[in-house]
């Protein structure tokens, strides 16, 4: 009997091919069944169960339950049939809102948006710079977009905010002696010096030259630069556990830089107080062989400049 | 609206098309995130690229200033095929929209290696240290030569420990398919390097 009860219920679920009329008809029996149901639970609280099962089995899969249709019909049109059916027909006359229904439903949809809705985010939020990062191409995201900008026509280098952002090139090529000059400091990008400072996790115990350190960042390094007027041993040895072992990243003090950490990429920047700010190694993860962001990609931090200022002026025999 | 709840077909059909979405959703979040930033694969193909890369330093060393044909030709052959891969890897990373760097060098190994590079100041297994580099840029012919072949061999050494602990860890093609290739070619040139090493010194003996 338990079991032709809930098939009736069930049945009734659904309608859909047998018409809006035969399939509201049957909506109703469930509503008959379930007040039937509902005024009987002493006497058989199993149904109750049953049918709440049954009702989640439609929620999660109405192809499941439409292809089970077919061979239940006859078990539900009979079951109506039977007793308990006419019963609950005799006390349809005001229907309840099927409050049950309208939470189920409501429920699986807030939750469907909410998943959609949280794969875009992620998706996107992927690709996002940190934020509160310094970045010189105006309208740009990073260098990809300005260069395309420029081959497409669309600007040409001195329309841009920063035209540094896509000059590369060798200020020693033609006059081995010219130094490049930079805009900002420390420089974060522009043309350089034909060799690269070694940048595989390399720690500068004394400054470098500028234009060897832009040439690391053209390769997709971040140089970590730090004044050593306020950042002391302590502070030194942290930063550097940050650079240590970590290919295309270098670190070395800067003369008069007026904060403690300075990190820049190729046309970006972060400048903090705080030695242990999460944002510095934000900008390493997201700005170290950037895709999009990187002047020159591929190429390598080893085989470059190893030794700092001192070391090169330092008297040899 | 009242009659709408009284159609579960129509109801049932919103709300299977809604979870069909949000599962294609979820299905494409994952899989541009698959391998994701902290996975095995996208971890080995980082180091790996990072290890390469200092083979590839020593190998262009040892091509340019040693002088045992056999040697410099092994060298020239690490140098192009292990940069060749270091692109492979670039892509995967690319592929996977991951990261290209971290700041947890084989944090991907698993508890018992995630601490294998502390000790050494970051460096992966086999890898030289920079004092070791820089002695090594100080030598030339049968001197380079010899201390090529014991970097190169201790380097690939923990080249094939990094694939071993990948094939361990990992089921992906790509990284089974690579990790498997190293161990073979490096266990291969290393058996190489250990032949024309024995070479150059019982001929620096005599």
């Amino acid at each position: 009997m338990a079991s032709k009860k809930q098939t009736a219920s069930k049945s009734a679920g659904k309608g859909s091919g047998n018409g809006a009329v035969k399939g509201d008809d049957k909506s109703e029996d469930l509503k008959s069944n379930a007040k039937k149901s509902a005024d009987s639970k002493s006497q058989d609280s199993k149904v109750e169960g049953k049918k709440a099962e049954a009702e989640k089995v439609q929620a999660k899969s109405s192809k499941a339950t439409s292809s089970a249709r077919k061979d239940r019909k006859p078990a539900g049109k009979s079951s109506a049939t039977t007793t308990p059916a006419r019963k609950g027909r005799a006390v349809q006359v005001k229907q309840p809102k099927p409050w049950g229904l309208i939470w189920t439903f409501t429920g699986v949809g807030v939750v469907a948006l909410g998943l959609i809705g949280a794969a875009i985010f992620v998706v996107w939020d992927r690709s996002q710079p940190p934020e509160g990062i310094t970045d010189f191409y105006g309208e740009y995201a990073n260098v990809t977009e300005a260069k395309a900008a420029i081959s497409d026509g669309e600007i040409t280098e001195e329309d841009l905010e920063n035209p540094w952002v896509v000059q590369q090139t060798h200020v020693d090529g033609e006059d081995p002696t010219a130094v490049p000059e930079y805009e900002i400091t420390p420089p974060a990008g522009g043309n350089h010096l034909s060799q690269w400072q070694t940048c595989t996790g390399s720690v500068y115990d004394a400054p470098i030259i500028d234009g060897n350190a832009v040439h690391s960042l053209e390769h997709g390094a971040v140089w970590l630069t730090y004044d050593a007027a306020l950042v002391d041993g302590d502070g030194v040895d942290r930063l550097a556990s940050k650079i240590e072992g970590r290919d295309y990243s270098l670190m070395s003090p800067y003369q008069d830089l007026g904060v403690a950490v300075s990190v820049q990429a190729w046309g970006v920047q972060y400048q903090t107080n705080e030695i242990d700010d999460p944002k510095i190694d934000e900008f390493l993860d997201f700005y170290i062989q950037n895709a999009d962001n990187t002047a020159e990609a591929n190429a390598t931090c080893t085989g470059g400049i190893a030794t700092t200022i001192a070391d090169q002026q330092a008297p040899t025999g | 609206m009242s009659r709408l709840w009284r159609r579960p077909a129509v109801l049932i059909a919103i709300t299977a098309v809604l979870m069909l979405a949000a599962g294609v959703a979820v299905g494409w979040a994952a899989s541009t995130a698959a391998p994701g930033n902290d996975s095995v694969e996208a971890g080995f193909a980082r180091d790996m690229q990072t290890h390469h890369q200092q083979a590839v330093e020593m190998a262009m060393y040892e091509w340019q200033n040693g002088s045992d044909a056999a040697m410099t030709a092994i060298a020239y052959d690490i140098a192009t095929s292990q940069s060749a891969e270091i692109g492979m890897y670039r892509s995967w990373l690319r592929d996977w929209d991951v990261r290209l760097s971290s700041g947890d060098p084989m944090a991907w190994a698993g508890e018992e290696h995630a601490h294998d590079s502390e000790s050494s100041g970051g460096l992966m297994p086999g890898m030289a240290t920079d004092e070791q580099m820089a002695e090594f840029k100080t030598l030339t012919g049968s001197d380079a030569d010899i201390m090529f072949a014991e970097l190169m061999i201790a380097h690939h050494i923990g080249g094939i420990d990094m694939a071993k602990i990948a094939l361990e860890r990992s089921d992906n093609d790509l990284v089974v398919d690579a990790a498997q290739r190293t161990v073979a070619v490096q266990q291969s040139d290393i058996t190489n390097l250990q032949g024309h090493l024995d070479n150059i010194l019982s001929a620096v003996e005599e």
